[in-house]
């Protein structure tokens, strides 16, 4: 008799031969890349005095960036890995093999371990990119790790909205425009008021960013920059959200398994 | 030939949600770019110009290539599913009317996209209380945009027909989209399909960034129909299908 232990460890290594060949871990690695252009094209023209904050653009500019780019490419990521059991009606064959929660855990499971590879591929990119733009302020290893936690908690409560979408829909396009809808929602929720703000999951990006700028102290025609500063990081608030995201995560997979294969 | 091809891409389109994405998804950029307007009154004087670029500053550099990204998706996604591929290549039709006929109907349905962005400019301008009509050229700088739009559709035609996934060309051309924006603040904006549109569109300016002539505009845009459908063409016809 086959533990829960060992026949998860199964499912997993059965997720991540479905996935062999099948190159997903481009995906992150593309946004990643993108992102890393995007930020390193201001650097080339930064002073002394702007290399003495440069983490903290680094993490205030990724933070803005993550609102864009972390939901399109966890829609894609979950996309790809969940349509290939759409496209090919294997959910039948697969619950003849293992529990339906258990496949959408394992699923959501390989999915999230490119989530955790961009987000510390974040972390390298600005570590990396401090390195080569010879940024003078001193590493403080506590944001990097604060940075690390928030973009992958975000992202994972993204990813179960996403994953759940992605399963549910036969046509993949629904959840895709999601992706695109929430990308922007996040971008917008910047300029909304910070009671709604907290209402749009795709907007937590910039609410744990590590760093932030006092915009009422910013006077008028001021470099904004002069008056970034890192930000205590919001404990209690990223914990209740956690809470929130797992109990989201479970009433979602409450939904699939509702679904009739 | 060519008539019939189109429309049998045509009939794969009816009852299906791209229209929803049609008509939904502009409307994010048009509440963005109105809502972005109104805060920025004191800064934005220029009126239907000012509204132009804070409206394609988002609808342009994010979300129209990625929506063409998802016509075309949706398009070759029938044909990858169901060992359609093997029904499509022994059709007795020659293949680059197959490819041409899917980019007919991706155009058709960017045609009524920037139709429908037309619409909800005008009514934003008028939302927030903007006196006369839309200038006429703004409306060059729309019919511009949708020209360009030939150049970004051939390209994610062929991604979507040589990559099987759904969501990847997707993904490919949210990425293209904010590379370009890159690029065209480089002023490389000929060398690169995603840029080619923003400068279409005249995206976030609202001085002509063609008032030298179209002439290097349309060549690049020219150029890079002919590679990619060239390219798309050449694929159909010489490699075998993976059904």
């Amino acid at each position: 008799m086959k533990t829960t232990w060992s026949q998860t460890r199964l499912a997993y290594k059965a997720e991540i031969q479905k996935q062999r060949c099948r190159k997903v871990w481009i995906v992150p690695l593309g946004f990643l890349t993108v992102l890393t252009l995007w930020v390193s094209v201001p650097m080339f023209h930064f002073t002394a005095q702007d290399l003495t904050r440069g983490y903290q653009w680094l993490f205030y500019q990724i933070s803005l960036l993550n609102a864009i780019f972390v939901p399109m490419m966890l829609a894609v990521t979950a996309s790809r890995l969940c349509d290939m059991e759409i496209k090919g009606n294997t959910l039948k064959l697969l619950y003849t093999l293992e529990k339906n929660g258990r496949f959408y855990d394992i699923k959501f499971l390989a999915e999230a371990r490119y989530l955790l590879l961009f987000s510390f591929g974040e972390v390298l990119v600005i570590l990396l990119l401090g390195k080569l733009f010879h940024i003078t302020e001193p590493v403080r290893l506590l944001p990097f790790g604060e940075h690390f936690l928030a973009v992958s908690a975000v992202g994972a409560v993204l990813l179960s909205f996403q994953h759940l979408l992605s399963l549910m829909s036969d046509n993949q396009i629904l959840p895709l425009c999601a992706g695109l809808a929430g990308s922007f929602l996040g971008l917008f929720s910047m300029y909304f008021p910070r009671a709604v703000n907290l209402c749009i999951v795709w907007g937590y990006f910039s609410i744990f960013s590590v760093t932030g700028i006092n915009w009422g102290q910013v006077p008028e025609g001021a470099d904004y920059n002069d008056y970034m500063q890192y930000l205590d990081f919001p404990l209690p608030g990223f914990l209740l959200f956690s809470a929130v995201g797992i109990l989201l995560y479970l009433f979602e997979k409450g939904i699939f398994m509702r679904k009739e294969v | 030939m060519l008539l019939k091809c189109i429309r049998a891409e045509n009939l794969k389109l009816r009852h299906s949600c791209i229209w929803a994405a049609c008509v939904l998804i502009p409307l994010i950029p048009a509440v963005m770019g109105t809502f972005n307007y109104q805060n920025n009154l004191g800064v934005l004087t220029r009126e239907w110009y000012s509204l132009w670029t804070q409206i394609t500053l988002f609808y342009s550099s994010l979300f129209y290539a990625p929506l063409i990204g998802l016509y075309c998706s949706y398009l070759w996604r029938l044909e990858h599913l169901n060992n359609n591929w093997n029904v499509l290549m022994t059709n007795p039709v020659p293949v680059r009317n197959v490819f041409l006929a899917k980019l007919a109907v991706v155009y058709w349905v960017t045609l009524l996209t920037q139709l429908w962005i037309g619409v909800l400019y005008f009514l934003c301008g008028k939302l927030c209380g903007l006196p006369g009509m839309i200038p006429g050229q703004i409306l060059v700088w729309l019919l511009r945009g949708t020209l360009a739009a030939a150049a970004v559709g051939t390209l994610q035609l062929l991604l979507s027909m040589v990559i099987r996934s759904f969501s990847v060309p997707i993904g490919i051309s949210l990425t293209g989209s904010i590379l370009g924006f890159i690029i065209s603040n480089k002023g490389y904006s000929m060398y690169w399909p995603y840029s080619v549109m923003l400068l279409g569109m005249n995206a976030n300016k609202s001085e002509d960034s063609l008032r030298h002539g179209p002439i290097p505009f349309l060549v690049s845009l020219c150029a890079f129909f002919l590679l990619f459908t060239g390219i798309s063409i050449w694929y159909l016809k010489k490699k075998d299908v993976r059904a």
